[in-house]
């Protein structure tokens, strides 16, 4: 009963006429940005921070999720009708999306990825409500030490289940760890790897780091080796709903990739990849025209675009209730949090009630909104794949420095920023994953605090880490991660040597 | 899906992968110089300053290893690269940096709109715009109304410079 009372009570705040356009204005900005190749929902959300400084918290972190999720939906779009995908999270969905749109059913593709990303969507956030209350009341129990576990957990996870490789995962989390040693310790006042640069004394900026591994790496990647590629936009002929048989199809497969979804993102698990994945051969597994798969069946968009929405929703949960972002954008939406002082985390629920429960209760108005603007708009989110890309990354680095820029002024942002944007492109071209280095970035320092913290609680004694059941628990996960891969490899090996 | 079979990668794209196995060792030691003279201990925790750069130096330099090794024995493992095959384009990647340079040396003397609008049609240039006057026009007015929103609206002062002549 409280919960619904909170809940009303954020119904209330988020129904504001001046909350609402900004909710508005988020999915509409977020559902462009995902439609369009090249631009994430990570950079968007960084590019709009200045904005912090004008708005007040709620509408501005109410427009900022509005963009997180509104981009899920645009992605989609884009991948059914393209076949790169604007986003990782939506390589399942073009694995049959396209095969519809290029068999003449874009639109009923279209149609099962906008209502179930809507379902999902729906679903996710009512179990957001339902569990982030008793997940904080849980987090405040918790201790320093749970909480470096749990943010080594979340390193972990981040760096080995986004991309191919355990190792460049690793590699990737190191940079950002290493990046976000840069400036004044916050403990002792001794300034690191500063190199007596002024600039450098403040640590790296998020945005800048962030813009420069997204937009600027991205940027020099399609430049260099994808400009070339012709890509073709299928068109959308032919009926436009769903008929009977596609509802009786996506349903169950909505559902499904719901439940894949939420546990993902809700623990510190990190990326969207694995339960996309699992969704897309769940669904061919269980589906009754299993030789559809592969040519186009539906059911192959509608669950993993269900889990997609589903993980992203959740994985609001460890960022309001522990303060531990899991992806590239929630880790850009904590430092929103940040930039107005507000420390999300168990005490949120408590400290900022209407602005925590009106950012859950828009997030509910944005999904009615996103499928309003998804489904009978759609033609003219299309138009804006029809922009050559020489315009569009034209601009893309022009909102790239205005976002950079626009934080200080100051032109050794902007050098940060290219060099930052080259070690961007060297890791696209050797496929080493973006998002772990961002978190590590973010991470890093909260997590040294943590591990500070808890050390002077033990009085120096590292085994607290593992004798505290909690975070001993969590250790042991770690370990398991890291090992059980290489070490189930290395077993197979030997048995077929 | 995952495969584990190496990637035999030729002798000549051996060389970067072993540049980058040798930054992240470089990276280590800059890390380990810099700690070098910090506290390690210190506090009640017993952690001082300089004990995680330590620990990160050592993660560091265990992933360049690694990576160094897998440079040796036939490449880095399970890479995919969606431009494989397509010569790079490194004319395009210098147009870009030089758009990009060109921004940060001119936006102070010259103003945010004149740097903007050079970087755009750079940008343009490199992925290989026909049209270098339409893309300085498009240039022009975008970076016009991004700069009129943040300082008229947002307050953000980004630099006027040449734009104070006609204001």
């Amino acid at each position: 009963m409280e919960v619904f009372n909170s809940l009303m009570a954020g119904f209330g705040v988020a129904l504001q006429p001046l909350n609402l356009m900004w909710g508005l204005i988020g999915v509409t900005l977020g559902t462009a940005i995902g439609v369009l190749p090249g631009l994430g929902p990570a950079l968007t959300v960084a590019m709009l921070l200045p904005l912090t400084t004008k708005l007040e918290p709620t509408g501005a972190l109410i427009m900022f999720a509005g963009v997180y999720y509104g981009a899920m939906f645009g992605g989609s779009t884009t991948s059914i009708l393209l076949k790169t995908p604007g986003e990782t999270a939506s390589i399942m969905t073009s694995l049959e999306g396209n095969k519809m749109a290029r068999s003449g059913r874009a639109g009923p593709a279209l149609a099962t990825a906008a209502i179930g990303s809507f379902v999902a969507g729906t679903i996710a956030t009512i179990l957001v409500t339902l569990f982030a209350p008793i997940v904080a009341e849980l987090a405040l129990k918790f201790g320093p030490a749970e909480y470096f576990a749990l943010m080594v957990l979340a390193f972990t996870t981040v760096a080995a289940v986004l991309g191919k490789s355990l190792l460049r995962g690793l590699a990737a989390l190191m940079l950002g760890l290493t990046l976000g040693l840069m400036g004044i310790d916050g403990q002792t006042g001794q300034a690191r790897l500063a190199f007596g640069v002024p600039e450098l004394l403040d640590g790296l900026d998020v945005v800048t780091v962030a813009v420069a591994l997204f937009a600027i790496g991205e940027t020099l990647y399609v430049a260099c080796y994808l400009n070339n590629t012709k890509e073709k936009i299928e068109q959308i002929k032919g009926r436009v709903m769903m008929s009977a048989e596609d509802w009786k199809r996506s349903w169950p497969a909505w559902l499904r990739g719901t439940a894949i979804g939420f546990p993902f993102g809700s623990i510190p698990a990190g990326g969207t990849e694995i339960p996309t994945f699992l969704s897309y051969f769940t669904e061919k597994k269980l589906s009754k025209h299993p030789e559809e798969f592969g040519h186009g069946a539906i059911e192959g968009v509608a669950g993993p675009e269900a889990a997609n929405n589903s993980t992203v929703t959740g994985a609001l949960v460890p960022l309001l209730t522990l303060g531990i972002p899991v992806s590239a954008t929630a880790a850009i939406l904590l430092s929103a949090f940040q930039q107005y002082g507000i420390t999300p985390g168990p005490l949120l629920f408590q400290n900022s009630g209407p602005l925590v429960w009106g950012l859950i209760a828009s997030l509910y108005i944005g999904n009615v909104l996103l499928l309003v603007l998804n489904l009978p708009l759609v033609g003219i989110w299309i138009k804006l794949l029809n922009i050559p890309k020489p315009q569009l990354y034209g601009g893309i680095m022009l909102f790239a420095v205005l976002g950079v820029y626009s934080l200080h002024q100051s032109a050794v942002d902007v050098l940060i920023m290219i060099v930052v944007g080259l070690m961007g492109f060297v890791m696209q071209r050797f496929d080493f994953p973006v998002t772990p280095a961002i978190v590590g970035l973010i991470l890093g320092p909260m997590a040294e605090q943590q591990f500070r913290r808890a050390m002077a609680i033990s009085q120096g004694d590292l085994s607290t880490f593992m004798t505290r059941p909690i975070s001993g628990t969590i250790m042991w996960i770690v370990i398991a991660i890291l090992l059980l891969p290489p070490l189930v490899g290395w077993y197979k090996k030997r048995k077929a040597a | 899906m995952k495969t584990n079979t190496p990637t035999q990668s030729s002798p000549s794209s051996r060389l970067p992968e072993i540049a980058i196995s040798l930054f992240y060792l470089v990276l280590a030691a800059v890390l380990l110089s810099e700690a070098y003279g910090l506290p390690v201990r210190g506090g009640y925790s017993g952690v001082g300053p300089g004990m995680v750069p330590i620990a990160i130096a050592v993660g560091l330099s265990l992933v360049g290893l690694c990576l160094l090794y897998q440079a040796f024995t036939g490449g880095f493992r399970g890479m995919e690269h969606e431009g494989e095959g397509v010569a790079p384009n490194v004319k395009a990647v210098l147009w870009i940096l030089v758009g990009l340079v060109a921004f940060m040396l001119g936006a102070k003397p010259l103003g945010f709109v004149p740097a903007a609008t050079a970087l755009f049609a750079c940008a343009a240039q490199g992925f290989g715009s026909q049209r270098w006057k339409t893309d300085v026009l498009w240039g022009l007015g975008v970076s016009l109304g991004a700069f009129l929103f943040f300082n008229k609206v947002l307050g953000v002062d980004l630099p006027a410079g040449i734009l104070k002549l006609f204001m």
